[in-house]
């Protein structure tokens, strides 16, 4: 398989202003030390709780944010060393669809417009190609072109997203970041969704990584996936070994918890992890999930477990494994 | 009437009066709910479930809402006939509510212990020490740990897990908690955190007999806690069932397609697209008379549009409403069927 991206111990730190005069400036350690690749063709999901540095993650490896240190590599260049304008260049092959589909479009650009910008900002095509490429598209994501003179308030949150993922596909990107892309629609909206992304994926072969704090989501559309903790990759393996052998504890929580949509046997099923997520600007000693870990160990209070292969392609950072 | 019976809506229409038309919310609705079960409303947005529960205790603006028709029978006493004072009595005493988004519920500039003590106050005639020592036993009974030091701390200083722990405390902080209104509780949490809640809510509800009306959009909610269930579509009842009978058998085509669209739905083991449901839910302003499902039906017959159906008993408990009577899997036909979605 063809390696597209390569991220090595990747760090992004975020330093919060410190309310009392003196004191040191506290420090969310957002990515903490992450490696792992992405090949060609592939959908890497990422799944975590709220504050597990996921979407942060994200938009580093598209240079949204800064990096504090480590490489993201893609196609063998670092994106951080990039000039200008092969920055700009690579953009064009590196896209990203987000959460919200009301806040992420102009509500005072119609959608024709909307759909136009990206070719005008990189200077491609005349006004006709553009014209022609808004229809393909438009008709790709399930959206008459007919509406492209409409603005973004006047379609429902399915529609709106589709216009989202349109303004994704208008460069002809081979790399996609989705961003919780389906998780403020419906169900039966987001089943259309996620079915239009894979057909996407099935025609052009992009690679996505995508994004998202539903399990069943992520275990439905991806091939490979990461599960992040207080940002760090606690487990990563191909979804099939996962679903069937997951070893990680908090992993295995994340499937404990979701809940199973039949009420049988509810009554004994096992309680959940008691306990919050900690603070990420205080992460506990030793491996951050020993506070709620029900396997925690001595060793588990001491010192962060490495990510470990345990079997080829799935990799788990507990001392249970050692 | 039955005695078991805390609460009814009878009939129930709500109405919405804007500036772009009416959009009629709820129709037509009946539903019951017995003394000590949870009772799901479960629908995407837009089905009017909001509208129901918050047609209980009168939290509909008017204008520009409207209850058009309809009986709120709580206790033997028609809610919507009450005036101010007596509706604020109840609210809080025998009907509390719990809602989304905790941190907008509750408080900012006090003290959660406070906060919780004043219900205690209002509803006893109590001290306000002697309130929050009682506040105290509610947190624990409600799982936060070191309660007699939380009771300082404010909103802010709680995560989004303990904020609902807190306001399902203040739900119960009256004499006789009787029914408790429960709006996405879970929505805004990690899925931990729901686990946690849900089995709190669903223990809590077994140690003090207190009855439940749960809305939410995930099957997956309803699934772990409800007991009855009620599907809405477009202001609509479509099918209502025992949780049980509703998973075992979904007979309504809608019901059908909102777990098929479940990723986790278990026949998607290896598979590699769902099965959607085609098109988008109707505009409220401009729907007709007949079944709102009926232009992403797969079963949609010319008399759909036409009326809307009556009721038809599967069993004791379970009835569904469609004109459809055929055999009831959606599974093949809408397969794939999402390019469609425009041509309304």
């Amino acid at each position: 398989m063809e390696k597209l991206l390569e991220v090595r111990n990747l760090k992004t730190y975020f330093t919060l202003k410190s309310d009392k005069l003196g004191s040191k400036p506290e420090v969310v350690k957002a990515v903490n030390d992450l490696s792992f690749e992405v090949n060609k063709g592939e959908i890497l999901g990422i799944v975590g709780e709220s504050g597990c540095g996921k979407s942060t993650l994200g938009k580093t490896i598209l240079k949204l944010n800064h990096k504090s240190g480590g490489e993201i590599l893609y196609k063998d260049s670092e994106i951080f060393d990039l000039d200008d304008k092969d920055l700009k260049d690579l953009r064009k092959k590196m896209q990203m669809v987000f959460q919200d589909p009301f806040s992420s479009l102009n509500p005072r650009k119609k959608v024709g417009a909307l759909l136009a910008q990206p070719m005008k900002i990189h200077g491609m095509g005349s006004k006709e190609e553009i014209e022609a490429k808004i229809d393909k598209i438009m008709e790709e994501v399930g959206i008459n072109p007919v509406y492209k003179g409409r603005f973004p308030h006047q379609f429902s949150g399915g529609q709106r997203q589709r216009i989202g993922i349109a303004r994704a596909l208008m460069l002809d990107p081979e790399f996609i970041i989705c961003d919780e892309a389906v998780s403020a629609l419906d169900v039966s909206i987001q089943a259309q969704v996620l079915n239009l992304l894979l057909d996407l994926h099935d025609k052009y072969k992009f690679t996505y990584i995508f994004i998202a704090h539903d399990l069943a989501v992520v275990e439905f559309i991806s091939t490979r996936i990461l599960v992040m903790y207080l940002g760090k990759i606690v487990e990563s393996a191909d979804k099939n070994e996962l679903v069937k052998d997951h070893l990680h504890p908090y992993t295995k929580a994340l499937f404990d918890a979701f809940p199973a949509t039949d009420p049988k046997g509810r009554e004994k099923r096992e309680p959940v992890i008691m306990g919050d997520v900690p603070s990420p600007i205080n992460p506990p000693s030793g491996c951050y999930f020993h506070p709620r870990c029900p396997r925690a160990m001595d060793k588990c209070k001491l010192e962060y477990p490495p990510l470990k292969e345990v079997s080829p392609g799935h990799k788990v950072a507990c001392w249970l494994y050692e | 009437m039955n005695k078991d019976i805390l609460l009814s809506m009878e009939d129930i229409s709500v109405s919405f009066y804007t500036h772009r038309g009416i959009v009629k919310a709820v129709r037509n609705l009946n539903l019951q709910i017995k003394k000590g079960d949870t009772l799901a409303l479960v629908g995407e947005s837009g089905c009017g479930k909001s509208v129901t529960a918050h047609t209980i205790n009168q939290l509909i603006p008017m204008p520009p809402g409207k209850i058009e028709s309809g009986k709120v029978i709580f206790e033997g006493r028609d809610l919507l006939e009450l005036d101010d004072k007596e509706i604020a009595a109840l609210r809080g005493d025998r009907i509390s509510m719990i809602f989304q988004e905790p941190m907008t519920s509750l408080n900012p500039v006090f003290r959660i212990g406070d906060q919780i003590a004043d219900v205690f106050m209002a509803h006893y005639n109590i001290k306000k020490e002697e309130a929050l020592e009682k506040t105290i036993k509610l947190l624990e009974m409600v799982k936060i740990p070191a309660p007699e030091r939380r009771i300082k701390d404010y909103p802010h200083q709680l995560s989004g897990g303990m904020r609902q722990r807190a306001m399902i405390a203040m739900a119960l902080a009256s004499p006789e908690p009787g029914l408790l209104i429960a709006d996405e509780p879970t929505t805004a949490l990690d899925v931990t955190i729901q686990a946690q809640i849900l089995r709190l809510i669903y223990e809590l509800k077994q140690d003090i007999n207190m009855s439940v009306l749960l809305i939410t959009h995930d099957m997956g909610v309803v699934a772990e806690t409800a007991d009855r269930v009620i599907v809405m579509y477009a202001g609509r009842k479509m099918e209502e069932a025992d949780v049980y009978s509703l998973f075992e058998n979904p007979s309504h085509p809608y019901t059908q397609g909102l777990l098929n669209s479940l990723p986790s739905n278990e026949k998607y083991a290896g598979a590699n697209r769902l099965e959607a449901i085609k098109g988008t839910i109707p505009d409220l302003l401009t729907i007709g008379n007949g079944c709102p499902f009926e232009n992403r039906c797969p079963h949609a017959m010319p008399i759909c549009r036409e009326s809307f159906p009556e009721e038809t008993k599967l069993d004791d408990d379970h009835s569904v409403w469609c004109h459809y009577t055929g055999e009831k899997d959606v599974s093949q036909s809408s397969k794939g069927d999402i390019a469609d979605q425009e041509k309304e």
